[in-house]
């Protein structure tokens, strides 16, 4: 619906309100509303194409399709993928600390003072450092979900951050007026999880909150 | 001691049993929420309580609430360990009756002297 049709239909609607015709007016609010609304789906339908495009090149990316096996189609599932991969890589890592714990207790105990119990011993030791040697090189390949999920987050955010684009162009042409500056202020109530970029509110040095808890008489 | 664990992801439980192990007390609970941990504490004899803040369920917050309004366990020992960090988070909780409250990521030693300051201040509150 262009500028002039616009204008005639909100010609007939004043004509209807002033002749009291409620029906006919009724009408028209709602043809008007109609035409926007079609707007507005329209930008909403080329907005769902681009994320699924988005999403497509996530996923043909060689690298990732091969280290993940399964194609992820969104980014809920591309997160879970994270939180599965990060805890795997911790209980692998944690697994290992805990076999390796009672090898170092062991040599902390020290050598024995018997000739023939320290010639055991350092047979003990011997081995002991190299059952410590392997599990520090599983602790260390452990770490290699970092490269993974790192890139999986990364190519999140830039999808995110082009449907935020989107939704922005897409309210500013609906609203026809520039959007404000400055990121959307509503913060949510209730737990935040870990604060992400510095922020004044935000203690994120145990020494910060050890202050703050004395000043409350902690 | 007998103490109880409660955070949502089971690798943050295992790290601090772990620490809890370290420090020498290997008498430690798991639970994965307040809903889970609460019929555990009311019926466990348990001496020092490990919370996280944001768990789905009942969150850490409210449990403590709940210790704190319950007559058999209103002065058990309670530390968050939390990546909640707003000052007003931290003011909430000393004034629902924190022990002491850690902000995540954590060192060992965070944990060690959090724990020792905790006892500290019980045994010369009764003595």
């Amino acid at each position: 619906m262009d500028r002039t049709e616009r204008l005639a239909r909100a010609r007939e609607l004043v004509d209807a309100l002033e002749r009291g015709d409620d029906g006919a007016a009724e009408g028209l609010l709602h043809s008007l509303h109609d035409a926007r609304s079609t707007r507005l789906l329209k930008s909403v339908g080329e907005l769902t194409r681009e994320v699924h495009a988005a999403f497509g090149g996530v996923v043909s990316d060689a690298r990732l399709y091969e280290l993940s096996r399964h194609a992820m189609p969104d980014a809920r599932e591309r997160l879970a993928y994270v939180v599965e991969k990060s805890e795997e890589a911790a209980h692998r890592t944690l697994g290992a600390v805990e076999t390796l714990a009672p090898i170092a207790e062991k040599l902390l105990r020290g050598a024995p003072d018997d000739p023939r119990a320290l010639a055991e011993f350092a047979g003990e030791a011997r081995l002991a450092g190299e059952r410590l040697k392997l599990g520090l090189t599983e602790i260390l390949m452990a770490q290699e979900y970092q490269d993974l999920t790192g890139q999986v987050i990364r190519r999140t955010i830039d999808i995110v951050s082009q449907v935020e684009q989107k939704l922005v162009s897409l309210l500013v042409a609906e609203r026809d007026e520039p959007p404000a500056d400055g990121p959307c202020a509503a913060r949510a109530e209730g737990p935040q999880g870990p604060a992400i970029r510095a922020a004044a509110d935000v203690l994120s040095r145990q020494h910060d909150v050890d202050d703050l808890l004395a000043e409350l008489g902690l | 001691m007998k103490i109880l664990i409660v955070d949502d992801f089971s690798t943050m439980r295992r790290i601090i049993k772990n620490l809890l192990h370290d420090l020498g007390y290997d008498n430690s609970h798991e639970a994965d929420d307040g809903t889970t941990a609460l019929p555990l504490l009311k019926n466990g004899s348990f001496d020092f309580l490990i919370t996280d803040w944001n768990m789905p369920g009942m969150q850490g917050i409210d449990l403590l609430r709940a210790v704190r309004s319950d007559p058999k366990l209103k002065s058990l020992p309670v530390l968050l360990v939390t990546a909640e960090a707003r000052r007003d988070q931290i003011v909430m909780a000393a004034e629902a009756g924190v022990n002491g409250y850690i902000v995540k990521p954590f060192t060992a030693q965070t944990l060690r002297e959090k724990i020792d300051r905790i006892f500290e201040r019980i045994a010369a509150q009764t003595a």
